[in-house]
């Protein structure tokens, strides 16, 4: 294991190894023989005897626990060797037993079909102990630790999310939650199905998933018409007229985190509300004018309408 | 069993089916137990390996890296959920999911300074600081394995290369080839110069400036104007090689 640590040396063609500048040459030695040349008759120590005694005494103490070390780590991997053969078979059955309950054998009756969905719960609560996650689908009700999980991930987001004015970042639940709990931690995947569970129970809250990839559980009081019309009130006032309206000013009048209320305009964007406009000042939105604009006769302005509002506040800004 | 002409064999041939369904739910039994025995069997070898080498999972980032490299061979995944015996018996469940709430952390703290991107080393070395008083150690890799979870969230949280850096995003940011050539070339120094851009790369003024423009709004690239000879420098933060302390004390 250790000869895999440092680069091979370049040889000469001789099959010296070639220094380089700051290195010397030394080596291992297996066995040393002292002799003192001083006093003939101090007893020569040689080499051989298990004795742990002078200079080959530590050399050898070393290589011993180099050695020991060495060997529990080899343990260790051999272990884990026959452990992952016996994964990769709990693997393979699964896979089958897997195969056999979605093939879905409907020839059978009543009684067995209701065998049928508790070892379809029991299927996935094992897949789920070898380390096998399966998708919540329309079909399957996860693993009954996720619905559990999703039940009190239910409560516990309440508070949190009135806080975030109903809507927040999937990872921030992800970081208060195990804040919260301190130790078993769940991991990423376990809150994603927990919250994907939620559609199946009558939860107040919902996991929404915007076109970004970004993805936020929400009240499902919270609906999108509140927001835009509150949006459309801030931009529609003569200063947001004038300049537009940035993701920032946005945050601070609805109360919503940065990221969301960038969110939220582009989804009004979407939706014919709203314009963007990118330019050295930055990303800002304005009112979507074009709706008022009648293609006919493009330079008409009627008396009512956004349209009218705007090019007055625009012109008197000259 | 022999073919009976008339009713008799009628009866026969019904009773045989009824043997064969029978038979054949009890084949879905036996399956069941033979999963349920596999199972656990396979729990208890767990368990042995767990009261041996646990110690040498949380201790040896190489041994635990290996394991990992094994598991995802297999086609188990052991940070999948804490419910899973992996978690439960080797106890490593606990350790990558409260690491990824403290790279959240970090990768928020240093957000204003480098515009949601971060060089990996950075991110190990601020974790190492946060985590002195922890008793495992933290490498490169159990970094990797923490934010390759975190990537289901839907954050953006993922690592991209560049150059011989791996960067970490926090944010979703869309970087295409023109700025990752660009970060490419800021790694040697830590900022580049639209002569330099153009002169490397062989790009026109315009493709530059673009490229340029978009770091800038994204909050990747700071403008230096100070200069005696009046050269604009863009500085990129998260290439930067100097590491700082920014919000490692909180």
């Amino acid at each position: 294991m250790a000869g895999n640590c440092l680069e091979a040396a370049e040889l000469t063609g001789s099959g010296r190894p070639v220094l380089l500048p700051t290195e010397i040459e030394c080596s291992l030695l297996s066995a040393v023989d002292l002799e003192c040349e001083d006093l003939p008759n101090f007893p020569n120590l040689k080499s051989g005897t298990v004795r742990m005694v002078g200079v080959s005494g530590i050399l050898r103490k070393e290589q011993e626990m180099w050695e020991t070390t060495d060997k529990s780590l080899q343990d260790a991997f051999q272990d884990l060797n026959a452990l992952m053969s016996k994964a990769r078979e709990m693997v393979m059955l699964a896979e089958k037993m897997r195969q056999k309950l979605l093939s879905g054998s409907t020839s059978q009756s009543g009684a067995a079909e209701d065998e049928e969905l508790g070892s379809k719960q029991e299927m996935q609560d094992w897949l789920l102990s070898v380390g096998i996650i399966s998708p919540v689908t329309k079909e399957s009700a996860g693993a009954q630790y996720h619905q559990q999980l999703s039940r009190q991930l239910s409560d516990f987001v309440r508070i949190p999310l009135e806080r975030a004015g109903g809507m927040m970042n999937l990872i921030d639940i992800y970081c208060l939650f195990n804040r919260a709990r301190g130790t078993e931690l769940i991991s990423p995947e376990d809150l994603l199905q927990a919250c994907s569970l939620w559609e199946k129970f009558d939860v107040p809250v919902m996991l929404r998933k915007f076109d970004s990839g970004v993805m936020v559980i929400q009240n499902k009081s919270h609906s999108d018409e509140e927001i835009f019309a509150r949006i459309k009130i801030l931009v529609t006032k003569p200063d947001a007229l004038r300049t537009g309206v940035s993701a920032s000013d946005a945050a601070i009048t609805l109360g919503i985190a940065p990221g969301m209320a960038k969110e939220h305009l582009l989804t009004a964007e979407s939706k014919g509300l709203l314009c963007r406009d990118i330019s050295p000042d930055g990303f800002r939105f304005y009112i979507n004018l074009f709706p008022e604009i009648d293609p006919n006769n493009v330079y008409s302005v009627k008396d009512y309408g956004v349209y009218d509002t705007w090019s007055r506040v625009a012109s008197a800004s000259e | 069993m022999r073919r009976r002409p008339g009713i008799g064999g009628l009866q026969t041939a019904a009773a045989a089916r009824d043997q064969y369904r029978l038979l054949g739910e009890n084949v879905a039994k036996i399956r069941t137990d033979l999963m349920k025995e596999q199972l656990t069997t396979f729990r208890t070898q767990l368990e042995d390996f767990a009261r041996k080498h646990k110690n040498d999972i949380r201790k040896n980032p190489a041994f635990r890296s290996q394991f990992h490299d094994m598991c995802s061979k297999v086609g188990v995944d052991p940070l999948a959920s804490n419910k899973g015996f992996w978690a439960e018996l080797l106890g490593i469940g606990d350790f990558y999911y409260e690491l990824g709430v403290q790279i959240v952390d970090i990768c928020l703290a240093t957000r204003p300074h480098n515009g949601g991107l971060i060089n990996l080393q950075e991110l190990c070395n601020l974790l190492r600081q946060r985590r002195k008083s922890d008793r495992e150690a933290v490498s490169e890799d159990d970094c990797l394995r923490a934010i390759s979870k975190l990537k289901v969230l839907g954050n953006g949280f993922e690592v991209i290369s560049v150059g011989k850096r791996k960067l970490v995003r926090s944010v979703p940011t869309e970087l295409n080839k023109d700025h990752n050539e660009i970060l490419e070339l800021a790694q040697a120094q830590g900022f580049v110069t639209v002569a330099e851009v153009e002169r490397r790369l062989s790009w026109t003024t315009g493709r530059a400036i673009d490229a340029f423009d978009t770091l800038l709004d994204e909050g990747l690239a700071m403008i230096d104007d100070g200069h005696r000879d009046g050269i604009r420098r863009y500085w990129f933060p998260c290439v930067s090689s100097i590491s700082t302390a920014v919000g490692a004390d909180t």
